[in-house]
């Protein structure tokens, strides 16, 4: 299962944007090679991440009530897990928050973010209508997490390590929902 | 290679790849939308370097400055607002005929209209898609008596007094920063690429005509990186702005007919044509080189404020025209309001500058000083400072932002 659910995603993508193309159009877009090429660094990214483990001793904050707890003391099982930053494109974000309300019940989804501002972090979700739980983290929970500048999601499933990782792009809305709803129906 | 270099690398690998991908994704967009104007020869401007100052930063002493000696004057701005309306940042502002426009392009991402006390009147238009509608909001700018609004999606919404949607106008490319002269013609700083011979970084537009252009770039890869903002302060600049080139080391007040050099920073380490052409190196070298920082330029009747990144170091400067000198600054420390102010003027109007104080900071101060229970020591540090705690009654977690207006010494 390591992986395999957005690797399939990913390959069925793959061939059917090829399998198209190729009835199509012999002309190769020049949207569709940078996709190509896009794609083969997101599984770069998303191997590299799936390697790291997470520390679950990392403080994290609960953003409603501002309580510290560890990531251990989550109840993170069958639960899908977002990351926001403040670095990301809030357009990007905007999307991912409007399909999670979407697609997700309120068991199933948890929002890890890391916002210099935890003002501006509560009035963003305020904004949005946004009531999963929300946690605010930092690089000692996952150095490389917080690096990402795209919203991340993925599962821990039991284990530290995380599993079918996604990064959103606003320029492809149909794969967030298709990812979203792919996990959420698991 | 340890493992986290080698995640290191590939990170920044895709961040890079990304960034090109969207810029050549945006490049074929532009080229369809160019589709719609015409471009027009563009007629000579005069160049003015007559009366440019220059500039040696390393000859000029830095200070941390103290927010009680630096900005004089003091008064403060409180947005107010009905309670479903909420504020996070003031990203960029305008005043105009006693009203302020605020921009906040994160949290709420929406422009909002109030008067000059403070006072809300509306939340400018409404986000979306529709016809009528604008989403993802750039710059802001008051025109007459009406309201521009530009957006990502390549257009100019126009907006009356009451709120009313008036007109709606196209531009050809993506940009961040506007200037609208009285005679109708707009500018706009441009960072468009790829579309041969249109890479430069001012564009006029009247109508469908892409008129007149200035300064076009030395390499197409310094485009992408414009993002500096057009400012102007009627009362100095009439009808004409100021703007400088990314990675630039001029400063220009450009009119409808004249382009004046009004500074220069000399330096032996300005950022190499050959760095600007590669582009991709750009930011990663950038702390090698001295060029004008990506900062409003504000000037006064008295003073210039601007920031320059020299050797590594962001220094805001402050030049005083009338003795001629210049304050260099490595930062500033609010010795007032405990962090309130943390960073230097984003707006000037006639002779006043304009800074959005830190709200979250306020309110931590607010919430420390609730547990003092030393009576007498909250006497003195009241008396010491009562704007700071006339400011922190109306103070709470998610407060609109506050304005603080002030003068420059």
């Amino acid at each position: 299962m390591r992986n395999s659910v957005v690797k399939v995603l990913l390959l069925t993508l793959l061939v059917s944007c090829e399998h198209n193309g190729g009835l199509e159009n012999k002309m190769v877009d020049p949207d569709y090679l940078e996709e190509l090429d896009g794609l083969s660094i997101l599984d770069s990214l998303t191997y590299a991440f799936e390697t790291e483990s997470l520390i679950m001793s990392a403080k994290i904050m609960e953003l409603s009530t501002g309580l510290e707890l560890r990531l251990e003391h989550l109840d993170l099982e069958n639960r899908v897990i977002g990351y926001i930053s403040d670095i990301q494109c809030s357009t990007c974000i905007d999307q991912e928050l409007e399909l999670i309300k979407e697609v997700y019940g309120k068991e199933e989804f948890i929002l890890f973010a890391n916002y210099s501002s935890m003002r501006d972090l509560k009035l963003y979700l305020l904004l949005r209508d946004f009531e999963f739980p929300t946690y605010m983290i930092h690089s000692t929970l996952s150095n490389l997490l917080t690096r990402f500048t795209n919203p991340t999601f993925f599962i821990l499933g039991g284990g530290e390590s995380p599993r079918a990782v996604f990064f959103a792009s606003i320029s492809t809305p149909n794969r967030s929902r298709e990812y979203h709803e792919l996990m959420a129906h698991r | 290679m340890t493992r986290k270099t080698f995640y290191a690398i590939l990170v920044s690998t895709s961040l890079i790849a990304g960034c090109y991908s969207g810029n050549n994704i945006d490049d074929r967009l532009n080229t369809e939308r160019m589709k719609n104007f015409t471009l027009v020869a563009s007629s000579p401007r005069k160049l003015i370097t007559s009366e440019a100052v220059e500039l040696y930063p390393s000859q000029i002493d830095r200070t941390f400055g103290n927010v009680s000696e630096v900005f004089l004057n003091r008064s403060y701005i409180e947005l107010n607002t009905p309670s479903h309306i909420i504020i996070g940042r003031v990203s960029k502002m305008k005043m105009s005929n006693g009203y302020i426009l605020i921009l906040d392009d994160r949290i709420s991402k929406s422009a909002f209209l109030f008067r000059e006390n403070g006072d809300f009147l509306f939340e400018v238009g409404v986000q979306g898609q529709g016809p009528d509608e604008h989403d993802e909001l750039i710059d802001i700018e008051f025109r007459d008596s009406r309201i521009l609004l530009m957006d990502r999606g390549f257009r100019v919404s126009e907006y009356d007094l009451n709120n009313r949607f008036i007109a709606r106008s196209e531009i050809p490319f993506f940009s961040h920063s506007m200037f609208l002269f009285e005679d109708g013609k707009m500018a706009f700083s441009n960072n468009t690429t790829g579309y041969g011979d249109l890479n430069y970084q001012i564009i006029f537009l009247e109508g469908p005509k892409i008129s007149d252009r200035f300064l076009r770039n030395e390499g197409t890869a310094m485009s992408k990186y414009t993002s500096q903002p057009l400012t102007s302060n009627q009362s100095v600049h009439q009808d004409s702005f100021l703007f400088f080139q990314p990675w630039g080391v001029d400063i220009f007040q450009m009119s409808g007919d004249s382009v004046e050099l009004r500074y220069k920073i000399v330096s032996d380490n300005q950022v190499p044509t050959f760095l600007l052409q590669e582009g991709r190196n750009l930011e990663s070298r950038q702390h090698e080189y001295t060029f004008l920082f990506n900062w409003p330029i504000l000037e006064s009747q008295k003073h210039v404020l601007f920031r320059v990144l020299h050797k590594g170091a962001i220094l805001t400067l402050i030049h005083d025209k009338s003795t001629n000198k210049f304050s260099g600054y490595n930062g500033i420390s609010d010795d007032l309001l405990y962090g309130g102010v943390s960073d230097f003027p984003i707006y000037v109007k006639d002779n006043h500058f304009y800074i959005p104080l830190e709200v979250e900071q306020l309110y931590a101060v607010k919430k420390e000083l609730s547990g003092v229970k030393d009576k007498k020591l909250l006497r003195e540090l009241k008396s010491a400072r009562p704007e700071v705690f006339r400011l922190l009654e109306g103070v709470n977690e998610l407060s609109n932002p506050i304005i603080m207006k002030c003068e420059i010494r």
